[in-house]
């Protein structure tokens, strides 16, 4: 699992360095994380049902085992985040 | 089962909870034809001599009515994406434990007790109440405080999942609602 927090001190993590596991070339830098990798497991796994579903939230629902409004109010706050994050960009 | 009596609102779909809120409701206006309970109010609840099975049931349609449309006024300006069965489910939910509070009336039981205490104030015989009467309202009446906070809590959590309610200034406008609820409710039974 990437991490995205800083262990210790919980800022945000940046990306530094890229391999190639076949020539072994490195590649350094200062590379901000995806704004889809700066959320949580969970969340990203809430975005991956969402596409795979066609955006029906009844659907997830059904599959989650939870109720209509409890997966849009996910939806919801995890939108409210994204354009958190964004701003920050 | 804490989910089951607090908050299946989180779990079960609109359907399911639609039709246990409508069966709840059915089950309410017997329990208080039996049991000789007026709900007269959004948060009340009254035991008489006798009552109609209409009268109960144009009560508990009223009392729901005027909850419903107050919160779901409050759920939309919160969150524009609230649904009407959202609200509704919780409402007809909530009300179960004051249709169980009728059964404290079997036999008329309380209101015979409340009558006998009654009875005695003209008498002037308030110095010398009849203290197992008192005890017993004493103890009903905590115990209706424990299921207005069961009302209260159940009412709440379906508003928070409908709405996604989040900060202490809904918590405070959930509440103004009840109250309004109340007296409307209180004016229309009143008028009608």
């Amino acid at each position: 699992m990437l991490p995205i927090q800083c262990p210790s001190c919980q800022n945000a993590l940046l990306v530094t360095q890229l391999s190639c596991t076949n020539c072994t070339t490195s590649v350094s830098g200062n590379y901000i994380l995806p704004i889809f990798l700066q959320i949580s497991k969970e969340e990203q796994n809430f975005i991956l049902q969402f596409l795979l579903t066609s955006g029906s939230l009844k659907e997830m629902a059904a599959q989650m085992g939870n109720s209509y409004p409890t997966v849009r109010n996910k939806l919801d706050d995890i939108i409210q985040k994204i354009t958190t994050l964004q701003s920050k960009l | 089962m804490s989910t089951l009596l607090l908050n299946p609102f989180e779990k079960y779909n609109d359907k399911q909870l639609l039709i246990s809120g409508i069966s709840i409701t059915i089950l309410g206006s017997i329990l208080g034809f039996v049991f000789n309970a007026n709900f007269d109010g959004v948060i009340d609840l009254h035991f008489v001599k006798e009552t109609s099975f209409v009268t109960v049931t144009s009560e508990i349609i009223i009392d729901i009515l005027c909850q419903t449309i107050l919160l779901f006024i409050l759920g939309k300006y919160i969150n524009k994406k609230t649904r009407f069965v959202d609200i509704l489910s919780p409402v007809l939910i909530a009300r179960l434990p004051f249709y169980l509070l009728t059964i404290f009336n079997s036999n008329d039981f309380m209101f015979k007790k409340s009558e006998n205490l009654i009875k005695n104030l003209p008498l002037g015989q308030i110095d010398n109440p009849d203290f197992n009467d008192l005890f017993i309202m004493l103890l009903f009446g905590l115990i209706s405080i424990g299921f207005l906070i069961w009302f209260v809590i159940i009412l709440y959590n379906g508003f928070k999942v409908a709405t996604n309610t989040k900060g202490v200034k809904n918590y405070i406008f959930f509440a103004v609602s009840i109250i309004i609820a109340e007296i409307l409710s209180k004016m229309l039974l009143i008028m009608l």
